[in-house]
């Protein structure tokens, strides 16, 4: 575990230049709408801290299961961020440091600074704030909560960092990196049918689950459900079992973090590995069908035996419009952006479609089961 | 028993001992075994897809091995990468360089990473800047630099901390003639000052003018290797004028395809 210091200070720098060359770098028009979403992020971030920290004072068991839902969606949510964020966040890109002189835990101190200085880091520790200060009845308590805190952050760390190093070759693909600018849309979009599937979530249903405690159960036996156990039963007073929780989320955490420290550095070789195979079948690819239409060309000039120098035939306009129209088409279907306002027009088209067709229908039906 | 990349470690500088790699059924190098005597110029040539990046990305520490061992200054580069690493400076085919650093901030991050002292760091940076025309430039960002002037970039950084061994993969693609010229000239100075050089490329002429030993790499199979005089012995029939490109083109076999384009007969 050799760690230079000064190599550490100068990742951090690397990272600190660029996410505030990301910042100013479009100008006027992208630092402001940078401060608009800090902000509206933020305030995200405070109003589900505040809404969390009231539940957490509530009447049990409510209050865990809002903590074991909580902690298991940040814990996805955290998985699927950094995925999303490697092809705009520089310092996510291993590959970039592979021919410097550095040890594994530089590189693994490093990543853990590439995520440090992002505004969803924010909203975390807001969260965390919460559980935190709604927990705390006591002095142990609070020591033990932060303890359980400190481990489950250090395991989400590591539980993104280690998917980062095993998907790297995907990532830096460029079959991902459209799927990625899609997928940016899409959610974009889906905003609007967010709010039905959180109506549909949020009904009358799930708030009597929480006051019969339907989800702890299940999700005690994930990572982050072992968290919460650990803090609600030292909440109650049942510190045993509350240390057997919290050493069995210290034993995952172990694991995931070998396991990352295993592939971290497989991670940048598998990158050049990936690029050189792709290349490689590319060119075994390309070969076969170049050679078959060199053939096919020479044996149709052969038997027609027409084709001179200069009297090749003038293309016509009717050509040339379906030569443009072909290779427009090509790229509204390889394009990624434009593959996503295409997909975005037309589920648009279906949603208008359910929404004046749907009520329609449940009226029909109403009427016909009245009858 | 010793492999020949751990005898004579002082006067080695690369060596390589039955190095493979294959992907899936393709081999893309096959039991190459070389020696680079340290000082030395080598170009490692070959056609598209012969095996040359591949080769370079193994002895760098970016491509593990399928069989065989690569060694730089002696050490095994599988064995040891940290203490390879900061031996060697590395120039790779596609360059991967922090887009949203000034020139300048590069090279003195590069210069930061090889563990070179804060004052060389400066001074050395300055002078690299001037002579590779890069002054006038060095606050811009990267991802507004020309080709030219990231593989400019790249050199720098990857020769700042004054490395043993250098390996280039096409390093003068995408650079004009002026920059070619003050590229060479740092890479003679170098190799007067004791630094190995490895590259590849698919220039003749600048091989034919600056390397002291040539390997020809064709479809995986290290196929010729020598002083270029002596590659012109060997490649009989091209007759004593015979230019490294004639020698080339009849190690790697391509002499006597004649591709036409059968539409414009």
């Amino acid at each position: 575990m050799v760690i230079h210091i000064q190599k550490i200070r100068w990742l951090f720098w690397l990272r600190w230049k660029l996410f505030t060359r990301g910042v100013v770098r479009g100008g006027a028009g992208r630092l402001i709408g940078l401060v608009v979403a800090s902000i509206f992020l933020i305030g995200l971030g405070l109003t589900f801290a505040a809404v969390t920290y009231r539940a957490y004072q509530g009447a049990a068991p409510v209050n865990a299961e809002v903590l074991f839902l909580v902690l298991t969606v940040i814990y996805m949510l955290w998985i699927v961020l950094p995925i999303l964020q490697v092809n705009t966040n520089e310092g996510l890109d291993l590959s970039k440091l592979s021919q410097f002189p550095l040890t594994r835990s530089e590189l693994m101190v490093s990543l853990v600074a590439s995520t440090l200085l992002d505004i969803t880091t924010v909203g975390l520790i807001f969260m965390f704030a919460a559980v935190i200060a709604g927990w705390s009845s006591s002095i142990g308590l609070t020591l033990f909560t932060i303890l359980a805190v400190f481990i489950f952050y250090i395991q989400l760390i590591a539980i993104s960092q280690l998917i980062l190093a095993l998907l790297q070759p995907l990532l830096q693909s460029r079959r991902f990196r459209d799927f990625s600018v899609l997928l940016a849309v899409m959610l974009g979009f889906s905003v609007y049918l967010c709010q039905f599937a959180f109506r549909s979530i949020f009904n009358a249903g799930f708030f009597d689950n929480l006051s019969h405690a339907a989800f702890s159960p299940y999700l005690q036996w994930l990572p982050p459900g072992m968290a919460a156990r650990a803090i609600q039963q030292a909440s109650i007073g049942n510190w045993g079992s509350a240390f057997v929780w919290l050493v069995a989320l210290l034993i995952i955490s172990v694991v995931i973090l070998y396991l990352w420290q295993l592939l971290v550095k497989q991670g940048m070789t598998q990158v050049a590995e990936a690029n050189s195979q792709a290349r490689s079948t590319r060119r075994q690819r390309t070969a076969q069908p170049a050679a078959v239409a060199q053939s096919t060309e020479t044996a149709r000039a052969t038997q027609a035996g027409t084709v001179r120098a200069g009297t090749s035939p003038a293309p016509t306009v009717v050509a040339q419009v379906t030569g443009i129209a072909i290779k427009d088409l090509k790229y509204y279907w390889r394009d990624p952006q434009m593959k996503a306002l295409f997909i975005r027009s037309l589920l648009s088209i279906v949603v208008l479609a359910v929404a004046i067709v749907y009520p329609q229908i449940s009226r029909d039906r109403r009427k016909h089961t009245d009858q | 028993m010793q492999t020949p990349g751990e005898q004579n470690r002082e006067t080695i500088a690369v060596a390589t001992w039955q190095l493979t790699r294959t992907f899936g059924q393709k081999i893309a190098v096959n039991n190459v075994n070389l020696q680079v005597k340290r000082g030395e110029f080598f170009g490692f040539l070959g056609p598209n897809g012969a095996g040359k990046s591949t080769t370079i990305k193994m002895l760098t520490g970016l491509m593990r091995p399928s069989a065989g061992n690569a060694y730089v200054a002696g050490i095994d580069v599988w064995q040891d990468p940290l203490k390879v690493r900061s031996l060697m400076g590395v120039l790779p085919e596609y360059l991967n360089l922090y887009e949203r650093l000034s020139g300048r901030e590069y090279i003195q991050f590069s210069g930061r990473m090889y563990g070179v002292p804060d004052g060389d760091i400066k001074r050395r940076t300055e002078e690299l800047l001037a002579i590779l025309d890069l002054t006038n430039d060095a606050n811009k960002l990267i991802v507004d630099y020309s080709v030219g002037m990231r593989k400019k970039t790249a050199l720098a950084a990857a020769i700042i901390h004054r490395p043993q061994v250098l390996f280039l993969d096409e390093p003068f693609e995408g650079i004009d003639p002026v920059s070619s010229r003050v590229v060479r000239n740092i890479l003679k100075d170098l190799t007067q000052h004791g630094t190995t050089i490895f590259f590849s490329s698919h220039i003749m002429e600048v091989v034919e003018k600056m390397c002291t030993r040539v390997g020809i790499i064709n479809q995986g199979y290290l196929v010729a290797e020598g002083t270029i005089q002596e590659l012109r012995e060997r490649a009989s029939g091209e007759g004593k004028d015979a230019t490294l490109e004639d020698v080339f083109l009849n190690v790697v076999g391509a002499v006597q395809e004649n591709h036409n384009l059968s539409w414009l007969d």
